[in-house]
């Protein structure tokens, strides 16, 4: 049987592409090919917990999926059914327009081939999708009220939106300030990663309509490695399962895959652009601990109470990266008599490049790429980092500050970038607009894989606003 | 998606050239000293209890509490020779909190393993574990959040 199209993974990017597809397409086959199996949350917190009758880590099996020998830098994925929406901390601000326009505003890499006015209506269609919580006003432009009110404030946050009004917001989230669609109300446990009161989107709790859609042929344990390519396109699809190789066939092939067995997938399949695979990272994430004098940092309703936009955006990006600000609500306490809860935590995540010295490659076990992050940081987001602790200091003078600490910079931030970058051709991408393969045109490349730079925000909602897009226009 | 341990770990390994210093002392007291003398002292719940009332001196603890705390949070670790030495130098070079990782993280799990936050920071009543912090089990998985604010807001 040949499939109108066959999709890999069941993420964010898929899922949101497939939702879309669907609505437009009824009739239409689809055969989803997805690496892991159904874990359910429960199943999940069971384990977090203890309670089961095993000794499963959660989220752990990733590890063996890849080589990474930069111990000093890890990356995090889920691999089973839904993806990373299983493991994701449900951050969604959309990027700054400014963010798809490196090149024209700061002379910095490339810009997008796709700008945000054109994303305007897949971002709010994605957010209404996931019912994110928000507040009125934000630093980008919206057009409409988020679908839930938003977060609470803890004392200090309501200090730094007085004085920074839209560069100081509530951060607009996926962990519901209300109870909706079978999710429940934030209790801000910070323990996001399996959330205890099923409060966060993930594809399990609000998307599996998607799934149960007759014209869907879901199987688990399919494992992609390779497509069957011609000079122009893909005729067949490779997966093993159960130990048996398998193969099959569509109209469109859908990479929906994290940058690593995308990419893996494409370079088993003769894919020659020296761009594939090139400059995958991520954010530099760096926690500021600030110590408050006589005022608790009590009260927030969510895991990240706010973002800060005082240091993202200006002409300053021409030489240092923008900087996102979340306010942690983390358990960062002070074991100090009376002082318990007076601290604030900042992540500052530091917008970096893609490198040439960073890049995903196969390694000589067929489903198993390689992750080398040779280059590593670039001085764009390291000396921006050194900035911004020049900065902090004034910009937080509102408030009762003793004293700013500062940990090395995280390990992983959950967000693996890059790869397979958009562009306007072959010399300068990978994919087009539309994420589709510039030789290989019937092939998508979807999710963070696509990305032409990283920006400094979260990347998931933009990756699900890009899938909406792409599947609107194209099919 | 954030690992505390694993952020601290981090900030703490900045002081690591100040603790060299440190441990770098007490090796040179150690030859003071005869070696017999550390070997034949208690292990390292005996150093940590005393370093729990030291930095908790200012509340009332539930002494049981403490021993079952400092059971509990050993459960597995040796009391190999350099852990004792370890744990008996952070005691007696009198380190703080903000001066060792191992510190700040027995200090600050103790307080969330305690009925403290429970009972809203109050510091007249006495202290009693509730049995080690996990944010998946305990009753107050984080004390910044509104929930616990004795004040909530309409939400």
């Amino acid at each position: 049987m040949k499939y109108d199209i066959i999709v890999v993974g069941t993420g964010f990017a898929s899922t949101f592409f497939l939702k879309k597809y669907l609505e437009k397409n009824p009739g239409k086959t689809v055969l989803v090919l997805e690496r892991g199996r159904l874990f359910p949350l429960m199943e999940r917190l069971k384990i977090r917990k203890g309670d089961a009758a095993t000794s499963e880590k959660v989220n752990e099996a990733y590890r063996k999926l890849f080589i990474n020998q930069h111990h000093e830098k890890f990356w995090k994925f889920s691999p089973d059914f839904g993806g990373s929406s299983n493991c994701w901390w449900a951050c969604t601000p959309r990027f700054m327009p400014s963010d798809f326009k490196m090149k024209t505003l700061y002379g910095i890499e490339q810009d997008w081939p796709i700008d945000y006015d054109v994303l305007d209506p897949y971002y709010e269609e994605a957010e209404d999708i996931m019912s994110i919580s928000g507040p009125k006003e934000t630093p980008f432009p919206r057009k409409k009220d988020y679908p839930l009110p938003p977060h609470l404030f803890a004392p200090p946050d309501k200090i730094l939106h007085e004085k920074y009004g839209t560069q100081y917001i509530s951060q607009p989230t996926a962990r519901a300030s209300r109870a909706i669609k079978g999710r429940n109300q934030c209790v801000a446990s910070s323990t996001c990663t399996e959330c205890p009161v099923n409060a966060k989107f993930t594809i399990e709790n609000s998307l599996m309509s998607v799934y149960e859609n007759p014209a869907v042929t879901l199987e688990y344990n399919a494992q992609v490695y390779r497509l069957t390519t011609t000079d122009k396109a893909a005729t067949k699809i490779h997966y093993a399962k159960d130990n048996i190789e398998l193969e099959a066939e569509a109209d469109y092939y859908i990479l929906g895959a994290n940058p690593f067995f995308n990419i893996n997938i494409l370079l088993n399949s003769g894919d020659k652009n020296p761009l594939t695979g090139v400059g995958f990272g991520e954010q530099l994430g760096i926690q500021a601990l600030i110590d408050l004098k006589d005022m608790s940092n009590a009260g927030g309703s969510t895991w990240v109470n706010a973002n800060g936009y005082m240091l993202y955006e200006g002409d300053f990006r021409k030489d240092y990266a923008g900087c996102l600000i979340e306010t942690n609500n983390a358990t960062y306490i002070r074991p100090e008599e009376g002082k318990w809860l007076d601290i604030m935590s900042f992540r500052l995540l530091f917008e970096d490049l893609p490198q040439k010295g960073n890049y995903i490659t196969t390694s000589n076990n067929k489903f198993i790429p390689e992750a080398v992050f040779n280059a590593g940081r670039s001085q764009y987001a390291l000396k921006a980092f050194e900035e911004a602790k020049k900065k902090l200091p004034g910009i937080l003078s509102c408030l009762p500050v003793e004293q700013i600490r500062y940990l090395y910079p995280h390990q992983n931030e959950g967000h693996i970038i890059g790869g397979a970058r958009m562009g306007t051709s072959e010399e300068n991408s990978v994919v087009d607009k539309y994420m589709v393969h510039h030789q290989y045109r019937n092939v998508l490349v979807l999710g963070a894989s696509s990305y032409t730079t990283y920006s400094p925000s979260n990347p998931t909602l933009t990756l699900c606003a890009l899938s909406l897009h792409t599947a609107d226009k194209l099919f | 998606m954030l690992c505390l341990c694993t952020l601290l770990t981090s900030f703490f390994k900045m002081k690591r050239r100040k603790l060299l210093k440190i441990l770098g002392s007490v090796a040179g007291g150690a030859i003071l000293v005869p070696s017999g003398l550390y070997l034949a002292t208690p292990g390292i719940k005996y150093f940590a209890e005393k370093i729990i009332y030291r930095h908790l001196g200012y509340l009332k603890l539930d002494p049981g509490g403490v021993s079952q705390y400092v059971e509990d949070y050993f459960k597995g670790m040796p009391d190999s020779f350099a852990n004792t030495i370890r744990w008996k130098s952070y005691y007696y070079l009198n380190l703080k909190t903000k001066d060792s990782i191992n510190i700040y993280q027995l200090i600050r799990c103790y307080l969330l393993s305690s009925d403290f936050f429970q009972y809203k920071m109050d510091t007249k009543r006495t202290i009693k574990y509730a049995g080690l912090y996990d944010p998946y089990k305990s009753p107050v998985a984080n004390p910044f959040s509104y929930i616990y604010l004795p004040d909530k807001r309409n939400i």
